[in-house]
């Protein structure tokens, strides 16, 4: 299919419904429904063709993690070793080696990549064990540790802290169900010191666990691209804390 | 798993449709898997992973970089003009691309289920739990965005 499908003779069946209807999920109704529609519609009926000719090709290989089994407790630090160990799966766990490989040299042969270790310190930038971050909710609750609870619709700032004359590229990652997210401007060129906040604030919705990531960098902005793919090895070093939905909060 | 199998090629279809982009849209729905994966109770039907597809790629899509790099790799026979009733006027790429920077999420979804899945307002009223009323105020201000935007010139289809 070259081009667009073009126009439906009536209301076009959805792709969601085409699928379904070639999954054979719809009751008996809904999919007399759409045949009769498919028979007299060619846009549709083109759509339904593609979905039909797929059924020939394979699936790329599915590669995944090991199930991380962990207490609540340990959780920020686990998942965030877990996507310190993932990249793209297209290419599969040889490219992935390959690709790391690849990075060590193109990081000028500094030290390999630690999970939870820190950064390593070149010219006054600053070190990944030397960093820690906090949430402060608008009432003034403060998350230092790994895990708390959010009310749909809370506000938090972030603050740093980090060793006085040193500098570091500050960033905040939002992941969930529905992936990554960035609530706040990139924060270039930061001059640490104690719980310096980063410009802006964001509000956590939703009744879904969020993982609240800091990233860092200390060679220059970190790439978003790349954290959003969960790849946090790019972005150097991150911490996460973990919030669950409060339910008995919850409005 | 057993979900991937089923839905694999489905998922990868949406993906493509919104990305253009075969090899974006195969990270996109790996990477989905790998963290279904560590889920043990997220449900596993096709409207429930259509969804986490659909936030995915407004994620990547709102990337600037990752912008740049669509328009450089853009397959259009992966990515479509959807199909349009009579009365309905087709969204092109470009102009899809500048709504997604230009509404906020909730509306973002809406745009990609009307005009890159062809949903009904009913449909995705369903899919998100919400009244057709509500539905149909975004796809309104949805609808002025194109306006303003297609006004402007940018991007129209």
């Amino acid at each position: 299919m070259s081009a667009g499908p073009g126009r439906c003779v009536s209301e076009p069946v959805s792709w969601l419904a085409l699928e379904r209807y070639h999954l054979g999920e719809l009751a008996a109704g809904e999919r007399e429904a759409i045949a009769r529609h498919v028979g007299g519609c060619a846009a549709c009926a083109a759509c339904l063709a593609r979905i039909e000719a797929d059924d020939a090709l394979a699936l790329p290989p599915l590669a995944l993690p090991p199930i991380t089994r962990s207490r609540r407790g340990r959780r920020a630090r686990l998942r965030t070793a877990r996507r310190l160990r993932e990249t793209s799966w297209v290419a599969g766990v040889g490219a992935l080696a390959a690709a790391a490989g690849l990075l060590l040299v193109l990081r000028r042969g500094a030290a390999p990549v630690k999970v939870g270790s820190g950064l390593e310190e070149r010219g006054g930038r600053v070190k990944g064990g030397d960093v820690a971050f906090a949430l402060v909710r608008d009432d003034g609750h403060r998350f230092d540790d790994g895990d708390g609870v959010f009310r749909d619709g809370d506000r938090f700032k972030a603050v740093v802290t980090c060793p006085t004359s040193k500098r570091g590229w500050f960033d905040l990652v939002v992941f969930d169900a529905g992936g990554a997210t960035f609530p706040l401007e990139a924060v270039p060129g930061v001059s640490c010191g104690n719980d310096v906040p980063l410009p802006g604030a964001f509000r956590l919705t939703g009744r879904s666990r969020e993982s609240v990531c800091l990233v860092w960098s200390d060679d220059g902005a970190v790439d978003r691209t790349r954290v959003s793919r969960s790849d946090l090895a790019f972005a150097s070093r991150a911490s996460c804390k973990e919030l669950d939905p409060d339910e008995s909060r919850a409005p | 798993m057993d979900a991937y199998e089923r839905f694999g090629r489905a998922l990868l279809r949406k993906a493509e449709r919104m990305l253009g982009n075969h090899e974006d849209a195969g990270d996109v729905i790996q990477t989905l898997f790998a963290d279904l994966h560590q889920k043990t109770d997220a449900p596993m039907d096709l409207p429930y992973l259509y969804r986490a597809v659909t936030n995915r790629c407004l994620t990547f899509l709102r990337d600037e970089a990752n912008r740049a790099r669509l328009r450089d790799r853009h397959d259009g026979a992966l990515a479509p003009a959807g199909r349009t009733s009579c009365d309905e006027t087709a969204i092109g790429r470009d102009l899809l691309v500048k709504l997604v920077r230009d509404l906020d999420a909730h509306e973002s979804e809406v745009l990609m289920y009307r005009y890159v899945d062809d949903m009904t307002q009913e449909e995705i009223a369903a899919l998100l739990g919400l009244s057709r009323k509500t539905i149909g105020k975004r796809l309104d201000r949805i609808r002025e965005a194109v306006r303003r935007l297609a006004g402007t010139g940018e991007g129209a289809p």
